[in-house]
């Protein structure tokens, strides 16, 4: 919310603006930003069109005599909102403008030009505007306008809670200024006078789209133009200034936070308040919407005047003809606004607030203040209000307990200290009991609201810190644990870890889908980190970033949308980056990956099958197994993936760590003290016979004194169909040194358990 | 001459032999040879002993006690000759395998954490020092824990403090990891104390807002919790976070499912502009009874950190975004360090 200081101290008094500014962050108002406004202007006067006359050499633009007072000046000027007569505001040579824009004696195609008429966006005011500021007749020709507009102000950003809808206004931010500085500045309000000429309307609403309906016809306004102060206050407080009648309502919003709407009242003869019926209308906003049956609608005999606390309509709009106006103050529901805007997709200031819940003591305020203002300038005459529902003022107190408040707080208040604390703040206080004011009765309902009320004003910065109880601890999520086991690996293993988004574009068949993504690329919730990695490799490697060995620990999830953590791992050209080293050129093969797997899966005993995963190369690529289930895969990207991205050939895993079973903890044996000796066996096989096979043949059927197996050699002659395996085994036993001649009889009987199942020779 | 000499004499006449030839020696096959034919079984000392027979008795000791100090004198001077110039042979081969010193060590390939894991893993060590443990909550998430249980109702306007994310009408993204506070209630009894780490999502991208952006979310809940432990849990927190004390500004906030609540803002260096970078408060008591806890026998406090904006502070990035465009120069300036 825009706030002009010039404004708000009409309502209250504070020591500085940077005080102020503090003191509000503090207490639960943060100022966004703030900036003084208008000192840097200089040199503009007011100004009287007395003549025009065209350029000789430019079609677009016009001379201008311009009346400030002291002389007559020659303007030229391409502005066409202007015309004889017109009081403007004038920047005469050596002005200084907002943004810094300098005014000189100059020529325009020739014709001289003494000076410029400004529009609101050269005061300073706003960013867009019609054209040149035209005056209300009534400003004195030749006054300084930067004084006659209060265009010195200082302006504040306020962030305004979801809470607080009762500081939407400059009456309410007062408020919380008297409960900072005590300072009061009386709010007087003249009241209504009481009428008894019936208007003849009729009034009808909806109970559910609110509690109360209040129209009433004042007759007898001249909707000209709008004193230039109040001009520049509904400019710094983020309002466009359109005609008095509009000013007057948004005004007296802005001051007591009551939206008020004035329709025209030529021809109103009946106002109902009810729900959309399909129609489509256009609003002020000049666009146009459909009103369904879940939006609350003003409807003037029967055609639509306003979508209840959201928007006027074109018709019944008043205009620069309007004398007469029927004005509504209403209590519309919360929640029915909030849905209507939500369906609409449309906000208004007004919206805002009833959003916000308005108070119900605000609206006879905001009526009186528009009342009052409109008096001041013509000779108004004010109907019989006619109303419908009760304007209930709901009353709420809350048991103080001051002991659980000040256990809460660590603090040691009295029920006294509570009572003179928050009485700026409208918080009546009788024995244990506190009555909420009836703007804070959305907001209050329990004790802890009134230790917020004290927190808040005394602030955070003097609360002694107390150490907290370490009590007995739990054990962390296992999820935890088994993710920074692996996240230590991958990096001990030198990939670099990656954070990607886990969306990814709408490609995937079933896949859950984001109803409303921010760009088509965060769409869909990813069932797996290929592309996500992918991509990142494919965004470095235009980056002329090469190789690249990436990893990322994130979520994944299934079509039915069950969440599970994956870590995927990308290596990307070639193993090692030092390129004087001859290994440098040798790429990542099936082997390192499956060596980076062995690593990730240390503890594990794991099974490969040939995958058939679409991402992997179909002849380099595994899925793998524990205990029967499949917990990943790895293997080479399929050249189609890596090629299409200007990628070298790559390999990739992912493990799925929610199926990874719990890892042993290590325990450890004495080693033998008895020499351990080996023996070497090779096996001529055919080549579609798997190392594995004759891996597993040996593993089962390992004798007792044969401690490790491993491959110590794989060799294929070139044009030949067959390989040569061999494996080296380490005999050893725990309480004896071996015989050879055992060891020869052991190894001999347990190399031939392979021959026996596998079609393959002994050399 | 010297058949003539007594025993004695020609061993003297060998120690000055001796003694004027060893400083000659140059190497290692000189001074075997000179050993060989000063002390071998042929050698001169060796000739001279075959006289012993016939010495005097008064001689035979004399001559005893020379020989061994002969022994004792040049044995270990010819030992140590060979060992200084084998080691100067050895010292001149090494020379000429010098290298070029400067040349790149071979690396084992070097990973690097992402400066978010980084300061999530510093975050949860911290916290796990105060006594908290590791919860955890899905990404999806559906209304009851994502708003309702937290005290935020359909159409109250706090939901627009959120820009949702919706999968459909009941499912969303979730908005903060305040959602495992409610599961891990849900589930438990009191005393909890909890962090929750983990990816949050928004519909919102500046230099200072991302859609997806990382949390920890805290919870202690046990009887008489105050506002003066959570303001020592945050104030410990951050300091061991920073590794001192950095400026700290505290400002009143709302927040549906706290109360009293406020946030606090930390002052970046690089621009000096304040940035909040956590909201926190006393647990609301409606929030105790949307898990079926009596909020009159207990207390507690939340807080949610944004982890991306203290790493932000911490290491001085401008941009929110730079950690999710992944560009492997950036992430790898992460070299270990304080």
């Amino acid at each position: 919310m825009l706030v002009s200081l010039n404004w708000l101290s009409e309502f209250c008094h504070w020591p500085d603006t940077e005080t102020l500014v503090n003191d509000l962050n503090r207490i639960g108002f943060e100022v966004e930003s703030w900036a003084k406004k208008g000192s840097d202007l200089s040199h503009i006067v007011v100004g009287k069109i007395n003549e025009f006359s065209n350029h000789p050499d430019a079609e677009r633009l016009r001379i201008a005599m311009v009346d400030i007072g002291s002389e007559t000046i020659q303007i030229v000027t391409a502005a066409d909102n202007v015309k004889n007569g017109d009081k403007i505001p004038v920047s005469l040579p050596g002005a200084t403008l907002s943004g810094g824009l300098k005014i000189k004696k100059g020529k325009l195609r020739g014709v001289e030009s003494n000076g410029m008429m400004c529009s609101a966006v050269e005061c300073g005011l706003t960013d867009t505007s019609p054209g040149v500021w035209v005056l209300p007749p009534d400003v004195p020709i030749g006054h300084d306008f930067i004084e006659l507009a209060h265009l010195v102000d200082t302006v504040l950003d306020i962030a305004i809670l979801p809470n607080r809808g009762d500081a939407l206004s400059y009456i309410g931010l007062a408020r919380e200024c008297q409960a900072l500085y005590g300072t009061t500045a009386p709010i007087e309000q003249k009241e209504l006078p009481v009428s008894k000429t019936s208007s003849g309307i009729q009034c009808q609403m909806d109970p559910s789209i609110g509690d109360y309906y209040r129209a009433q016809k004042i007759t007898g306004i001249n909707n000209k133009h709008t004193p230039i102060m109040h001009q520049t206050r509904l400019y710094y407080s983020g309002y466009r200034p359109i005609s008095w009648i509009v000013d007057v309502t948004n005004i007296a919003m802005a001051e007591t936070g009551q939206p008020l709407h004035a329709f025209d009242a030529r021809k109103v003869d009946r106002i109902d308040v009810m729900y959309g019926t399909g129609e489509s209308i256009e609003l002020l906003n000049e666009k146009t919407y459909a009103l369904t049956n879940t939006i609350p609608v003003v409807k003037i005999n029967n055609a639509i005047g306003a979508v209840a606390g959201v928007m006027g309509a074109n018709q019944h709009a008043v205009d620069s003809d309007t004398t007469d106006i029927v004005l509504e103050s209403a209590q519309f529901d919360a929640t029915i606004v909030r849905k209507a805007t939500k369906t609409l997709g449309l906000r208004s200031e007004s919206s805002n607030r009833f959003e916000k819940h308005v108070d119900s003591g605000a609206l006879m305020c905001g009526v009186r203040r528009a009342y009052e203002l409109l008096r001041l300038h013509d000779d108004i005459h004010v109907f019989e209000a006619n109303e419908c529902g009760q304007l209930n003022a709901p009353t709420k107190t809350i048991d103080i307990q001051i002991n659980r408040i000040n256990q809460l707080l660590g603090t040691g208040y009295t029920i006294d200290d509570v009572r003179t604390k928050l009485k700026p703040l409208g918080f009546q206080c009788e024995g244990t009991q506190m009555t909420v004011p009836s703007w804070r009765t959305f907001d209050c309902s329990e004790w802890p609201d009134i230790a917020e009320e004290l927190c808040r004003l005394s602030g955070i910065e003097d609360v002694s810190p107390v150490p907290i109880k370490i009590g007995s601890h739990v054990a962390h999520h296992p999820m935890w644990r088994v993710r920074q086991r692996i996240h230590s690996t991958a990096i001990q293993m030198g990939l670099t870890e990656v954070v990607p988004f886990p969306l990814s574009e709408n490609v995937a068949k079933d896949q859950p889908l984001i109803l409303n993504p921010i760009s088509p690329e965060l769409a869909q919730l990813r069932s797996t980190g290929v592309s996500s990695l992918l991509d990142i490799a494919a965004f470095n490697a235009s980056r002329h970033q090469r190789p690249c060995h990436i990893f990322s620990i994130g979520p994944v999830w299934s079509n039915c949308g069950k969440e599970s953590t994956h870590v995927s791992a990308l290596i990307q050209g070639t193993y090692h980056y030092q390129p004087h080293l001859p290994s440098h050129s040798i790429s990542i093969d099936f082997f390192d990956v499956k060596g980076m797997v062995d690593q990730l899966l240390e503890g594990h005993v794991y099974d490969t099958i040939r995958s058939t995963s679409p991402w992997l190369h179909p002849g380099q690529g595994a899925d793998i197994l524990i205990n029967n289930k499949t917990i990943g895969f790895f293997g080479m990207i399929h050249p189609s993936l890596t090629d299409g991205r200007r990628l070298m050939p790559s390999g990739y895993i992912e493990l799925n760590l929610d199926q990874l079973p719990a890892g042993h903890r290590p325990q450890y044996e004495p080693v033998s003290k008895y020499p351990s000796t080996s023996r070497d066996v090779t096996y001529i096989m055919k080549e579609d016979t798997s190392v594995g096979d004759a891996l597993r043949i040996l593993l089962d059927h390992k004798p007792k004194e044969c401690d490790t197996i491993s491959l110590c050699g794989y060799y294929k002659k070139e044009n030949s169909n067959e390989v040569n395996v061999s494996f080296r085994m380490v005999y050893q036993d725990n309480s004896r040194s071996l015989e050879m001649d055992a060891v020869n009889k052991i190894h001999k009987t347990f190399a031939e358990e392979v021959i026996e199942k596998l079609p393959c020779r002994f050399p | 001459m010297i058949f003539d000499m007594s025993l004695l004499d020609q061993l003297n006449k060998i120690d000055s032999d001796l003694s004027e030839k060893v400083s000659n020696l140059r190497s290692v096959e000189d001074i075997i040879q000179m050993k060989e034919s000063f002390f071998g079984k042929k050698g001169r000392i060796s000739k001279v002993m075959q006289g012993i027979r016939d010495a005097s008795n008064d001689e035979k000791p004399l001559v005893g006690q020379k020989v061994n100090e002969l022994k004792s004198k040049y044995l270990a001077t010819f030992d140590k000759k060979i060992k200084d110039i084998e080691h100067q042979l050895l010292q001149q081969q090494l020379i000429k395998q010098s290298i070029d010193i400067t040349l790149p060590g071979n690396r084992p390939n070097i990973g690097v954490e992402h400066p978010l894991r980084r300061a999530e893993r510093e975050l949860v060590l911290i916290c796990e020092s105060l006594g908290f443990s590791v919860a955890t909550g899905p990404i999806i998430e559906d209304m009851f824990h994502n708003f309702e249980a937290l005290n935020i109702p359909e159409a109250h306007p706090a939901r627009d403090m959120h820009d949702t994310f919706y999968l459909d009408g009941h499912r969303v993204l979730r908005t903060h990891t305040s959602s495992v506070q409610i599961r891990f209630m849900k589930n438990h009894q009191p005393p909890i104390k909890i962090v929750a780490p983990g990816q949050v999502f928004r519909c919102d991208s500046d230099r200072t807002h991302s859609p997806m952006f990382h949390q920890l979310e805290g919870l202690y809940v046990n009887e008489q919790v105050s506002l003066p432990e959570l303001k020592h849990t945050l104030e410990t927190l951050l300091t061991l976070f920073f590794g001192e004390n950095v400026p700290i500004r505290y400002r009143s906030s709302y927040f549906p499912f706290t109360e009293p609540s406020f946030e606090v803002d930390i002052q970046f260096k690089k621009t000096g502009e304040w940035m909040e970078v956590l909201g926190a408060g006393m647990v609301h008591r409606n929030v105790f009874r949307s898990v079926e806890y009596n909020p009159d026998e207990i207390t507690g406090f939340a807080f949610g950190l944004g982890i991306d904006r203290l790493a932000m502070i911490k290491y001085g990035i401008e941009d929110i975004r730079s950690f999710y465009e992944n560009d492997i120069r950036f992430i790898r300036q992460g070299v270990p360090g304080c």
